[in-house]
């Protein structure tokens, strides 16, 4: 049996419940929030996750969501729970080095921050957004794409039918209007502004690279990560921070690096992080596995 | 076409209830055809998606998922009733759904 951490990007749907189970495992979440908290910029005063003034704003749910993940992770490994791999969902990538030990806390917390703000610089003005489509296989969305939306590109690959995509927000509206007259079964524009995963963010993810390179210490991590880009495994320090900077503007594949720990020998998934959605996505993706959101934790621990 | 008979709509209305209790974490009882699958359960349109991949794996179909979305956008799904009915169109009309409207 081999266990994987799996880290959600940012969430935007909570089950409610989280901090009650973190609170119920362990007192990470107290503890890391007020080492966020310490750092400039960062105010976490009066924070619950019925406040949209966290829950709402695309920075700080970024900063919630890793701070909620590192805690999850730092409580799994006192419960005796320790993963053989980890992988994180695009900007899950900082809570996954947290968790492989290959940053410090603050660390990754700053590499959230740093990333968004390096990525807000690049589109400067423009409009840009990102989208989620679901019904049509790669190769029918990138025919649809070809013929007539250049400044849109897949950003990533959920599973066989659903997908998300990524470009100028004045295309990505038409393509949501396109598709559904096409016969999508769902077609909306998410709401982030940052087209990750878009070559527009290639100059920004290499002045991540140098802020990695003079501010941050990145570490051997202790448990192999999983690329999302291209499904390499990760340990040294040149590895991961080819990773951190390719994950910004490159194309990343979630079904391929699922299949990846699946034929790695991996049967048991933890969505190491707040929501349910890295599980919801797992129902389409083939395997014989057991996967426990936060919510069936209670499970995975009972099993012990 | 399919015949879809008693047996068949007992069935998808049990897979339907079955599903949305597990996905949303609440009891069976506290589901009803009224139920709003949005507002009320919390789903999300991959329920949709994960829903017609298991009726057509359990009754052998093969679907294209373009023509349900079609179908879809006349006919919005909101409540599980309405839900339950639409997966037994695609039950029994398969490709041929578009078909209704004409």
């Amino acid at each position: 049996m081999k266990t994987a951490f799996l880290f959600p990007a940012f969430v935007s749907e909570y089950i409610g419940t989280e901090l009650d189970i973190l609170n119920s495992l362990s007192d990470d979440f107290s503890s890391l929030k007020a080492r966020a908290s310490k750092l400039d910029g960062i105010d976490l005063t009066g924070f619950s996750l019925e406040d949209e003034k966290f829950t709402g704003d695309e920075l700080y749910s970024q900063i919630i969501t890793y701070i909620l993940s590192c805690s999850l992770s730092d409580a799994l490994h006192k419960k005796g729970i320790r993963p053989d791999y980890l992988s994180g969902y695009s900007m899950g990538l900082y809570a996954s080095l947290y968790a492989g030990g290959t940053v410090s806390f603050e660390d990754g917390l700053l590499m959230v921050v740093v990333a968004f703000a390096l990525a807000k610089r690049a589109i400067g003005e423009s409009e840009f957004a990102m989208g989620s489509l679901i019904g049509f296989t790669e190769d029918e969305l990138q025919e649809m794409l070809d013929e007539g939306f250049d400044s849109i590109g897949i950003a990533n690959t959920n599973s066989r039918h659903a997908h998300l995509v990524t470009g100028s927000r004045g295309q990505l509206l038409r393509l949501v209007e396109e598709a559904t007259a096409a016969g999508a079964l769902h077609a909306s524009v998410l709401s982030v502004s940052v087209p990750y995963h878009a070559a527009e963010l290639k100059d920004a993810a290499s002045f991540l690279t140098d802020f990695l390179a003079w501010e941050v210490d990145l570490k051997d991590s202790r448990y192999p990560i999983v690329s999302c880009v291209d499904q390499r495994i990760l340990t040294t320090p040149d590895e991961i921070a080819k990773e951190v900077e390719e994950t910004l503007y490159r194309r990343i594949n979630w079904m391929k690096t699922f299949e990846k720990l699946c034929t790695s020998g991996v049967d048991t998934f933890v969505e190491c992080g707040a929501g349910k959605s890295l599980s919801r996505i797992a129902r389409f993706l083939p395997g014989d596995y057991s996967i426990y959101p936060m919510s069936k934790l209670e499970k995975l621990l009972g099993g012990l | 076409m399919m015949q879809v008979d008693d047996k068949i709509k007992a069935e998808v209305r049990e897979v339907v209830y079955d599903f949305f209790a597990e996905e949303c974490e609440i009891d069976v009882s506290e589901i009803t055809d009224d139920s709003n699958i949005f507002t009320d359960l919390g789903g999300d349109s991959l329920m949709f998606l994960a829903l017609i991949e298991i009726f057509t794996k359990k009754y052998d179909q093969e679907i294209d998922l373009k023509t349900i979305g079609k179908y879809s956008v006349k006919h919005p799904v909101e409540t599980i009733g309405e839900l339950v009915d639409m997966q037994l169109l695609i039950i029994e009309h398969g490709n041929n759904i578009l078909e209704l409207d004409r």
